[in-house]
């Protein structure tokens, strides 16, 4: 039997560690020149005789119990038996006045750049919510750069109703002494709130978001992360919660031997996301998923949960924004002119938001919680974009 | 790198440098940073690994 694994990061790669172990025929196939993912990027050795690993090779779209591949080697048709996805989460950045100008990239951009030696500028800001800016801003201070601050949205005591998940997960405090050099320079309930030039507006904020006072910091280069949105393109029709992928403890999707592991089913860090990937691996795989990895997810998920709760975007960011603010920058839409919709779909068609080069992927969620429709997931029918000629060349349909 | 960046000799670590204001995301998602690189079209430049002779131009 064939498992074919999409993405190579911790969870794609024990995915397909674990298939090819239980004995099936396994493909890797992953968009990056090498294994590891975001958060190895390169540092990753994956060697397995059992796996075919596929580089620098794009899946964009799942057909029945095929995908198509777009890579080297051109367009090709790839059959599976069973499909574990594990393609991972990106940042979501919440918009503010000067977001769409120079000096800001998300902070997984700043960390992809960090992990390649580079930093763009002598003085930066770290701003979001949650644990990850602290390995950002780490490793902007790390490669020299003055770190003006690093701003948390959220309040710290929200970590206080979540005993339980802290007491399951004590190696995740361990983790935070690693970023102690930093410490100092966090503040929290504080978030960037417009950026013009290098005078960055940095305000203190209630528990809803809102501004309640501010003051201005110079900076070059400022670095947006509210939290991961999934990659779940190539489940279109998946159920999800929250636009993640809802998954059964064998890592079942409600799709029909499809299997999904890591960031694309919640937000709990490397450790979840490869024990994720060995349950989805065995199971796709056709064998029961070791009792340890079961125990790894469980409490790796109790974390997740706690994380997403306490680390939840609050809806004041919205009054963040001017009426002239970018929402979508591929489209050059402004707050001002987001329609009166009532749906996703009249929302697109009527201002042009979410229709451009990254269909949304940056900014329909915002847009969503902007104008109140529903936000349904992000469902595309083609995961990347690729062009027409290789459409055209496709063979012509199987059945 | 030595590169070519829209006509002009330009000497970079990597190319966000030149792409302000356009790499964001810095993984493939965005599309902000896309650019031609070496006659290639519709390339998003954060993939790109840099090399000393690319010559990368931006379409408006």
């Amino acid at each position: 039997m064939r498992v074919v694994v999409v993405g190579a990061g911790p969870a794609g790669m024990a995915a397909a560690r674990t298939a090819a172990d239980a004995g099936a025929e396994v493909v890797m196939v992953d968009s990056e020149p090498e294994a590891g993912g975001q958060y190895l990027r390169g540092r990753a050795r994956f060697e397995h005789p059992g796996v075919t690993h596929l580089k620098n090779t794009e899946v964009w779209m799942v057909e029945g119990d095929s995908l198509h591949l777009r890579g080297p080697g051109g367009a090709r048709l790839l059959r599976f038996d069973a499909l574990v996805i594990a393609t991972g989460a990106y940042d979501r950045p919440l918009p503010f006045p000067g977001w769409d100008g120079p000096g800001v990239i998300t902070a997984g951009a700043a960390q992809a750049l960090a992990k390649q030696g580079v930093t763009l500028a002598g003085r930066v800001i770290v701003t979001g919510t949650g644990p990850f800016l602290l390995p950002v801003a780490t490793a902007l201070q790390d490669l020299g750069s003055t770190l003006v601050g690093v701003y948390e949205a959220s309040s710290p005591t929200r970590w206080l109703r979540e005993a339980k998940a802290i007491t399951a997960n004590r190696h995740k405090i361990g983790e935070l002494a690693s970023y102690r050099k930093v410490l100092p320079r966090l503040e929290t309930r504080t978030a960037v709130i417009a950026k013009h030039g290098d005078r960055v507006t940095v305000a203190k904020l209630d528990s809803q978001w809102r501004p309640i006072s501010h003051r201005t910091e110079h900076a070059d280069l400022v670095c947006v992360g509210y939290g991961f949105l999934p990659r779940t393109d190539l489940l279109p029709n998946a159920s999800r919660t929250h636009d993640f992928l809802d998954v059964d403890d064998h890592q079942r999707t409600s799709v029909a031997n499809v299997y999904a592991a890591g960031e694309v089913t919640g937000i709990g860090g490397a450790d979840l996301a490869e024990a994720e990937g060995v349950v989805a691996g065995a199971a796709a795989a056709g064998r029961r998923p070791p009792a340890k990895a079961l125990e790894a997810v469980r409490r790796g998920r109790l974390f997740a949960a706690a994380l997403a709760r306490a680390h939840e975007v609050q809806p004041g960011w919205q009054t963040w924004l001017h009426p002239d603010t970018t929402v979508c920058r591929c489209e050059k839409v402004r707050l001002e002119d987001l329609t009166d919709a009532t749906s996703m779909r009249e929302l697109k068609l009527t201002s042009r938001v979410a229709l451009g080069r990254c269909q949304g992927r940056i900014c329909a969620r915002n847009a969503a919680e902007l104008t109140g429709v529903p936000f349904d997931g992000q469902r595309r029918v083609i995961a990347v974009p690729i062009p027409l000629g290789e459409l055209a060349e496709l063979p012509e349909d199987k059945s | 790198m030595k590169v070519t960046f829209n006509g002009l000799r330009r000497e970079v670590a990597h190319v966000a440098e030149l792409l302000p204001g356009r790499y964001f995301c810095g993984i493939g998602v965005c599309f902000g940073c896309v650019a031609e690189i070496n006659g290639v079209p519709e390339v998003r430049a954060c993939r790109h690994p840099l090399r000393d002779g690319d010559v990368i131009r931006t379409q408006s």
